[in-house]
């Protein structure tokens, strides 16, 4: 591992920054329309959704990316991602049965309201968040024995709670109407809102993914440690137990945050940490704060892509359709070399 | 030994003797007057257009999607969409079945064991009266068919007239299917060659949407396409506890589309405004009501 200095992290971090922001700026400026067909009232409005949509994808983007990096250390699996443990699945359950039966009177909360402005929660969005918190504690309650987690049994575990909940996903898909069941497979693409503002959402969303990416910032050095062994990493002064368990909680939460938010887009938790790996090595005090940029940057022009395609050809493509597509290759690819990519053995 | 061989061959001798009249060639029915016809429908629309030609009677069985008119409702299920039973459906021994082009499967297996088969297209105007037109050829009702088919025409004609009477200019119109999942996506519109197309134009109205049949778009394009009146179609059945209000907000941050800026986004929860059939008279009513409010004749929700 090369040697990490200050001036190394800084200067990888900001240039991943720096990155970001043309992006997103470009961004602002590309869309379905051509920007220059808009007058000067619609232009702000225009750029407002574009704006909103740019951050949305930073959020998920970020979310997703830093917990792939997490939950490929933890597991110390290169083929894990953020749904590997059935959290997008039961996080999907909750937005889709919420989606079908809360009443219209109980689909907003008021839970601020400070003079003209009122802040209101989305239901639909934290009956998703919900259902992936229970997910949380029931996969944690299956896989651990007597405190301990083991990875493996967390694996198992989680594809167990996987095929669960996409069987009862299946099942509602099933049983509603044809509209509805075309509504469910649509969101299950994954995608970055529309017509509807989500700044609310996202207000809330952004502190709970801030406060989980600081987390996996301090726990940068442990993932490290935690790549040349359990043993040798208690050895060397890591309570590896708690340090798991962090990880996995957290992990979970943003997995289940993005989920909620914006429906179980695929891939990016898996790719954006491999792709940061070969540019910047294994080493997770960089590779944290880099997936949190490298995410966004994915995620943004993936999203980009889709609102370009002239609907002509293929109107209102889930972005996740995408990442999807962008991520089976490179999987196979991963799959194929063979060699140790992740955070510790294969 | 020579028992189990016994037990064996009269097993078989048993199975053999079950399925032979099944193999044997079916034999057309002697083909009944066509007054006497009985029929299963599968179409919505189709059951409905029997029920307004006075042929309920006839009809012995539905799909799970035709729930209109109420008397329908008690008629037994034989399928939906996606899947019909075809024993039931022998059950009953209708003389014909109406169903959807696309249990074309279904066809070979019930023209196979004698019962006459039809899809028609149900899409536009025309077709409408020419499924009545037919229908009333094979259950020998043409006479109901006749006077089904003068009734729409004059309903068509006086919201046409009811259009021309206030005068108005063409109206550029936006009709579209809200999401209700997880928060929805990009926009669903409804564009050209459809019913609905039809009857935006027949009520006076011009529909924005440059595309054919049904398609999703951003609505940056729906802000270019600058709609004078959206239409959010969303029938109490597809869309689960959402009131007029909800739909309405979604849109609200768009101000800079003509409809939002002078309130003309309408919620219209009535289902017969996408399905081609009898009540599509009523269905260019609400329309045209929308599109040109007239005082006490533009229906409650088209103010707002």
């Amino acid at each position: 591992m090369k040697q990490l200095t200050a001036k190394r992290y800084l200067v990888t971090v900001f240039g991943a920054m720096l990155v970001w922001l043309a992006v997103a700026a470009v961004a602002l400026l590309v869309g379905a329309e051509d920007i220059r067909s808009f007058d000067a009232d619609a232009l702000w409005r225009v750029i407002d959704y574009r704006l909103e949509r740019v951050l949305m994808a930073a959020l998920v983007g970020a979310a997703l990316a830093t917990s792939g990096v997490a939950f490929q250390a933890l597991l110390r699996n290169p083929l894990a991602e953020p749904y590997v443990l059935g959290v997008s699945g039961g996080a999907s359950l909750g937005v889709i049965l919420g989606s079908i039966f809360l009443p219209g009177a109980m689909r907003a909360v008021t839970i601020l309201r400070a003079g003209q402005a009122v802040v209101t929660l989305d239901t639909v969005g934290l009956c998703g968040f919900l259902m992936a918190l229970l997910t949380i504690a029931g996969v944690y309650g299956m896989a651990q024995r007597r405190g301990r987690l083991d990875p493996y049994r967390l694996i198992l575990t989680g594809v167990v709670v996987n095929a669960f909940f996409a069987a009862a996903i299946m099942l509602t898909a099933a049983l509603a109407g044809d509209r509805l069941r075309n509504e469910i497979i649509f969101w299950l693409m994954g995608g970055l809102g529309g017509l509807g503002s989500r700044w609310e959402e996202m207000g809330l969303a952004a502190p709970l993914i801030v406060a989980g990416v600081a987390v996996f910032a301090v726990q940068a050095k442990g993932f490290n440690l935690l790549a040349f062994g359990e043993d040798t990493a208690a050895s060397l002064g890591l309570h590896v137990e708690r340090h798991r368990r962090t990880a996995f909680v957290v992990a979970s939460v943003l997995a289940g945050t993005s989920v909620s938010l914006a429906g179980p887009i695929g891939f990016v938790g898996l790719i954006v940490p491999h792709i940061l790996r070969m540019i910047v090595g294994p080493d997770h005090r960089l590779l944290v704060p880099l997936s949190v940029f490298g995410g966004a940057v994915f995620l943004t022009v993936a999203d980009r892509l889709v609102q370009m395609i002239p609907y002509e050809v293929a109107g209102g493509l889930p972005v996740g359709v995408v990442t999807a597509l962008c991520g089976v290759p490179f999987f196979i690819i991963l799959l194929r070399r063979g060699r140790r990519m992740g955070g510790g053995a294969t | 030994m020579l028992r189990h061989g016994v037990m064996t061959v009269s097993w078989l001798a048993l199975a053999l003797a079950l399925a032979a009249p099944g193999c044997r060639r079916p034999v057309p029915r002697a083909e009944k007057p066509p007054h006497e016809r009985t029929v299963v429908s599968l179409v919505p629309s189709v059951t409905e257009t029997l029920f307004a030609m006075g042929l309920g009677p006839r009809v012995v069985a539905r799909s799970s999607y035709c729930t209109y008119p109420e008397e329908a409702r008690v008629l037994p299920v034989v399928g939906d969409a996606r899947d019909v039973s075809f024993e039931r459906v022998l059950q009953l021994r209708p003389d014909l079945v109406v169903f959807n082009t696309s249990d074309a499967r279904f066809y070979d297996r019930l023209t196979s064991a004698g019962i006459r088969c039809l899809s028609p297209r149900m899409e536009t105007v025309d077709d409408v009266y020419a499924v009545i037109d037919l229908l009333g050829r094979e259950l020998g009702a043409e006479a109901q068919g006749e006077r089904l088919v003068l009734k729409l025409r004059s309903e068509l004609l006086a919201a046409k007239n009811l259009v021309e009477q206030r005068g108005r200019g063409d109206v550029g119109v936006l009709v579209t299917f809200p999401a209700t999942v997880g928060g929805g996506g990009d926009v669903r519109v409804v564009g050209r060659d459809t019913f609905v197309d039809e009857l935006l134009t027949l009520a006076g109205g011009r529909n924005v949407v440059p595309l054919d049949r049904y398609a999703t778009v951003s609505v940056e394009t729906v802000v270019t396409w600058a709609p004078e009146v959206i239409v959010i179609s969303a029938p109490g059945d597809i869309a689960p506890g959402l009131t007029d209000e909800q739909y309405r907000s979604a849109w609200s941050r768009w101000d800079a589309i003509p409809a939002v800026r002078s309130g003309r986004v309408v919620v219209l929860r009535e289902s017969y405004l996408t399905i081609p059939g009898p009540r599509m008279g009523r269905a260019a009513r609400l329309l045209v009501g929308v599109l040109h409010p007239d005082g006490a004749a533009a229906p409650e929700n088209a103010a707002q």
